[in-house]
């Protein structure tokens, strides 16, 4: 593949094939845990892990996955993925684990992970394959991190509180307190908030897509 | 014939593998995960006991001194959904008065048993400062009847058992 093709994989991955806005794949995870900026965020980089690495390895080994067996074998290697990112997590940063392990473990079942594997990487070498898995992990973390940010913004009134249990000791100045002393709008925070955020959020999304095309 | 047995050897290979991969993050992992278990343990020790977190916590059964004039107590009782798993702590002594229960495992009903994630208020606070008899005329939760009775009488039996007298700290 040229130098164009491969960079180009890159960003479709994060504009017309982005996961979230482009394909609505992954929204389970992705309207449960952006409640804060660092929920999304770290729920965003185990995402990252486990489509990198199943996303490479699978095609590192696309040529000896007999055909018939192609979906078992994709589905156990997601999920050794992302075991290691459960356990990961649970050792790096246990109180975001506590918090959002079950959405952790449930990467698995994302069908974001699974598209890639079998429409790209199980097809193309491994260096398309990463790139394709950064740019659909960079375009799901965008989404998960805008939403993220939205809804901590206008359920709480602060953004990025909390990263020190994500990043540690360096990150704990990072929380800003909006101006204006917001009382948090509780709805943003609830699930019924992150469906009418994210719809928002698509709406404006799609009306800068057919704005373009015009 | 062939095929299929080619694949099921490089399925084989490939579950070997990924288990493999999983075995080796596990031990990379293990001793902080621990860690990082053992500290949140010992947090909610010093919060149900309100003394700073012991160094470690020796069990003796179902009982623990902290030798600071506090102990915890576990217990398991069958509730409405499965078994409830609690841990207690208590003033160290004859007839002793609960300082504070968590409950650490349950499958009770969802939304009706919420009370049981919540000790810092409703139910659970209620129970703090009773000894086994004010454990047992506390009423009950409206709508978790068997929850509440369950909890109640394992707690009320922890706390009248005669092995919690005898304390091995030094004095």
């Amino acid at each position: 593949m040229s130098r164009a093709g491969l960079a180009a994989t890159f960003t479709a991955g994060v504009t017309t094939r982005n996961p979230a806005w482009g394909q609505l794949l992954g929204l389970c995870p992705l309207l449960a845990v952006s409640t804060t900026t660092a929920h999304a965020l770290a729920l965003a980089l185990a995402s990252a892990g486990v489509l990198v690495g199943s996303n490479v390895s699978i095609a590192a080994v696309r040529r000896w996955i007999p055909h018939f067996v192609r979906l078992p074998a994709f589905v156990l290697v997601v999920a050794t993925f992302t075991t290691c990112a459960v356990l990961l997590l649970e050792a790096y940063a246990y109180e975001v684990y506590l918090r959002i392990a079950l959405f952790v473990q449930i990467i698995v079942t994302n069908c974001m992970i699974l598209a890639r594997a079998e429409t790209f990487a199980s097809r193309q070498p491994v260096l398309p394959s990463l790139l394709d898995a950064l740019g659909t992990a960079s375009g799901f973390a965008i989404a998960l991190v805008s939403l993220g940010m939205v809804r901590e913004a206008v359920g709480h009134g602060t953004l990025f509180a909390g990263m020190d249990a994500l990043l540690g000791p360096a990150a704990r100045d990072w929380e800003l307190t909006l101006p204006g002393d917001l009382p948090g709008f509780l709805l943003a925070t609830l699930p019924p908030g992150a469906f009418i955020v994210a719809g928002l959020m698509l709406a404006a999304g799609n009306a800068i897509r057919t704005r373009k095309r015009t | 014939m062939a095929e299929s047995v080619r694949a099921i050897v490089l399925f084989l290979l490939l579950v070997t593998a990924c288990a493999g991969l999983i075995a080796a993050t596990a031990s990379l992992t293990r001793e902080r995960i621990e860690a990082n278990r053992q500290r949140q343990f010992l947090a909610m020790v010093s919060e149900l006991t309100g003394n700073p977190a012991p160094d470690t916590v020796r069990w003796h059964g179902d009982v623990a001194h902290l030798c600071d004039g506090t102990m915890l107590l576990r217990g398991s009782v069958s509730g409405y959904g499965g078994p409830i798993r609690w841990l207690a702590a208590a003033a160290d002594g004859p007839h002793p008065m609960l300082t504070g229960v968590r409950i650490t495992a349950h499958q009770e009903t969802p939304g009706i048993a919420d009370f049981l994630n919540q000790p810092r208020s409703g139910w659970l606070a209620r129970l703090r400062g009773r000894d086994a008899r004010g454990i047992e005329a506390l009423d009950g939760v409206s709508g978790a009847t068997i929850t509440s009775r369950a909890l109640r009488r394992s707690l009320a039996a922890a706390l009248r058992r005669p092995e919690l007298t005898g304390s091995e700290c030094p004095s």
